[in-house]
């Protein structure tokens, strides 16, 4: 029952439930199978709600009071900061319209890197910190599908 | 025949939509409301989607981008023919306001649910329809009308004299534009040149036409729009307002009708400039007229979008008045069976869009399967949608999934419905805006009315983030931690919806576009 998992703040936080009388427990909160993609939640304060969730990929998807929120499950043994290296990934499949910037190039917080054009809009990828870049992996015309590294800061 | 179509000049019996998602779905509801077959066309990757299955009939177009299906207008009228549709309703969007197809389907033989071309022409020109309404006697936003060539050298110092005599900050919109597209606000010299670079890109590839012009940003102000309606006869009413000032990237977010900022006083003077507009171009149909509306009360003529709009039903809510029904009965030749000292505003009505996108990413459109898509139940609200549970976004067309409208006696009761409705409405497996849009129904101004077109980059400068609605608190993140793993734990239903999205059953199959781009989400 000992999960890792990264919440949507980033973090990874290790969770170990304990099986009571057709539940699981976890400090001073119960979780039930309610049928179909539910689950009774009785939290710390003793709220009893039905919680929807759907698992797509490895990301548990959950409604609870009134928003949707993802939660990622990490596999053991797998790399948990996958998700965080220095290449920047297309967010969408789309075609690169203009590259901004030139290898070796300093680049700050914020600059726009790239054009792209996904779903018949213009996206501008920027930098998400300073740094230079090492790479670009794609040039202007090219298709990107979505998650395709695009520019490597270091 | 039905029984209402007797005495129509045009009579048909069956519609062929030239369009998908919700709004072919909401025209599919209208005909078989008023006894008319309906008709789907269909791109190959829309052959599960919920238009197809609702209508009565359908075509397999069989091209392989929107060009060569939606944008088809030849296979569209044949599909007509074939299928003995005596009428093309083409939605809004796609061919809606493409003249030369409105004149295709006429010379087809076929009833064209519309405008005609000329008043497609002359209003979807921004030049043309500036001049236009200017001599109309409808008032129209200080700028300059200029012809720029991409390719031109001098299109460039063209460009800068124009922005420096109309002032900054400025916007510059593309002639051929809509939706938001090839549109670009500069708020200095120093971002002229680029901005007008990518909104003549933009503008090109999305309308085939590069072309831009200047005009001044008239910032604090609002965007209302005039629903009119007018018939063969020249019968031509407007019927009030609805505000659309909350935008994100230029497209509409949140609309109400009425306005907070509309009077009785000022309502019979924009809606009265409203007509004016439609007669100046002898306007057949619904269409809408919209306006800036400065704080002064002053107004003034943006554009007029010759089709149905997105945001029709709240007008429907607030008038009790079918706009498609009457699309159809009008196009058949009837008289509209009513005046404008009929037409009331009763109550306050508001509209949501869904939009598969991620708030918190600068709302960049977003993908994946609906694993759960659950309206609200138990609220008195009108779900217009183009999609259910099961199916997947794909990045093939636009984010928009469904309008989420709700009716009520006053604007505040309406908006504390829609918080109701929104908080209830649970999509798992695809990102949408339904947080932002919680959010954005809690704040002050809001609740004030005070809602200027820039209110999106008013209250958050830096962007929405989830922090807003608690994704820094602690006992919460630990909540959704042990929740997925006692769904882990206990094996609960993997829910794909559609069969096609089961990894295992379908691996390899390249059509999948859900497979093919490997299950990550941004």
């Amino acid at each position: 029952m000992e999960n890792e998992v990264r919440t949507p703040d980033g973090e990874i936080r290790q969770i170990s439930l304990t099986p009571s009388e057709g539940g699981l427990y976890y400090e001073q909160m119960s979780f039930e199978p309610a049928g179909g993609d539910s689950l009774w939640f009785t939290d710390v304060y003793g709220g009893r709600r039905e919680v929807r969730l759907a698992k797509v990929g490895d990301t548990w998807w959950i409604h609870l009071d009134g928003h949707a929120w993802k939660v990622d499950i990490i596999e053991a043994g797998s790399d948990g900061d996958a998700g965080n290296d220095s290449s920047l990934s297309a967010p969408m499949p789309g075609t690169i319209l203009e590259v901004l910037v030139r290898e070796g190039e300093q680049v700050s917080a914020g600059q726009a890197l790239l054009v792209m054009e996904a779903m018949k809009m213009e996206h501008r990828i920027t930098a998400p910190n300073d740094g230079v870049v090492a790479a670009i992996h794609f040039a202007q015309g090219e298709r990107c599908d979505q998650g395709a590294a695009l520019v490597t800061i270091e | 025949m039905p029984e209402w179509m007797k005495g129509a000049t045009q009579p048909f019996e069956k519609v062929l939509i030239a369009n998908r998602g919700e709004i072919a779905c909401r025209i599919i509801r209208a005909c078989r409301e008023l006894g008319l077959g309906s008709v789907a066309v269909f791109a190959s990757n829309d052959a599960n989607s919920l238009f197809v299955e609702m209508a009565d009939e359908s075509v397999h177009l069989p091209g392989e981008d929107i060009a060569s299906t939606y944008l088809d207008g030849k296979a569209i009228i044949l599909a007509a023919k074939t299928t003995g549709a005596g009428a093309i309703h083409p939605g809004f969007g796609f061919l809606s306001e493409r003249a030369t197809f409105a004149e295709e389907v006429v010379s087809a033989g076929l009833v064209w649910i519309g405008p005609s071309p000329h008043a497609i022409t002359s209003m979807g020109d921004k030049m043309t329809s500036r001049i236009m309404m200017r001599e109309a006697g409808v008032p129209v936003i200080p700028g300059e009308e200029l012809d720029l060539e991409p390719e031109n050298p001098a299109s460039e110092s063209i460009l800068s004299t124009a922005a420096e005599s109309v002032g900054y900050p400025l916007l510059l919109k593309a002639t051929a534009g809509g939706g938001g597209k090839g549109m670009r606000a500069v708020y200095e010299a120093a971002d002229l040149l680029s901005a007008w670079q990518g909104a003549s890109r933009e503008a090109l590839s999305a309308f085939g036409d590069g072309r831009v012009y200047v005009e001044r940003l008239l910032s604090g102000s609002r965007h209302v729009e005039i629903q009119v309606l007018a018939d063969q006869a020249g019968k031509t009413l407007h019927l009030g307002e609805r505000e659309c000032s909350i935008q994100r990237r230029h497209q509409k977010v949140l609309e109400e009708s009425p306005s907070p900022a509309v009077n009785p006083a000022l309502r019979t003077r924009m809606g009265e400039a409203a007509v004016s507009a439609a007669k100046a171009v002898d306007y057949v149909g619904a269409g809408t007229v919209e306006f800036l509306l400065c704080e002064d009360d002053e107004f003034f003529f943006l554009e007029m979008n010759t089709r149905i709009q997105v945001e029709h039903p709240i007008t429907e809510m607030v008038t009790g008045i079918d706009l498609v029904q009457q699309q159809l009965r009008i196009a058949a030749g009837l008289d509209i069976p009513f005046g404008q000292g009929d037409v009331d505003l009763k109550g306050h009505a508001i509209e949501v869009r869904l939009y598969a996108e991620d708030p918190a990413n600068n709302f960049l459109p977003a993908i994946g399967p609906l694993a759960v898509f659950s309206p609200p139940k138990g609220v008195e609200f009108r779900l217009d949608t183009g999609v259910r549970e099961g199916d997947e976004v794909t990045p093939d067309y636009d984010p928009m999934l469904a309008k989420l409208i709700v009716h009520a006696d006053d604007r505040d009761i309406a908006i504390r419905k829609m918080g109701v409705a929104i908080r209830e409405f649970v999509v798992l497996g695809c990102q949408t805006n339904l947080s932002f849009l919680a959010d954005l129904l809690t704040q002050h101004s809001f609740r004030d009315g005070h809602t200027p077109t820039n209110f999106i980059e008013e209250h958050w400068p830096e962007g929405w983030d989830t922090n807003s609605i608690g994704a820094d608190v602690e006992s919460q993140l630990v909540c959704l931690a042990a929740l997925a793993v006692a769904a882990e734990s206990f094996g609960l239903a993997h829910r794909s919806g559609s069969g096609e999205l089961d990894e295992e059953a379908n691996r390899g199959d390249f059509h999948n576009p859900f497979l093919r781009i490997g299950r990550r989400f941004p």
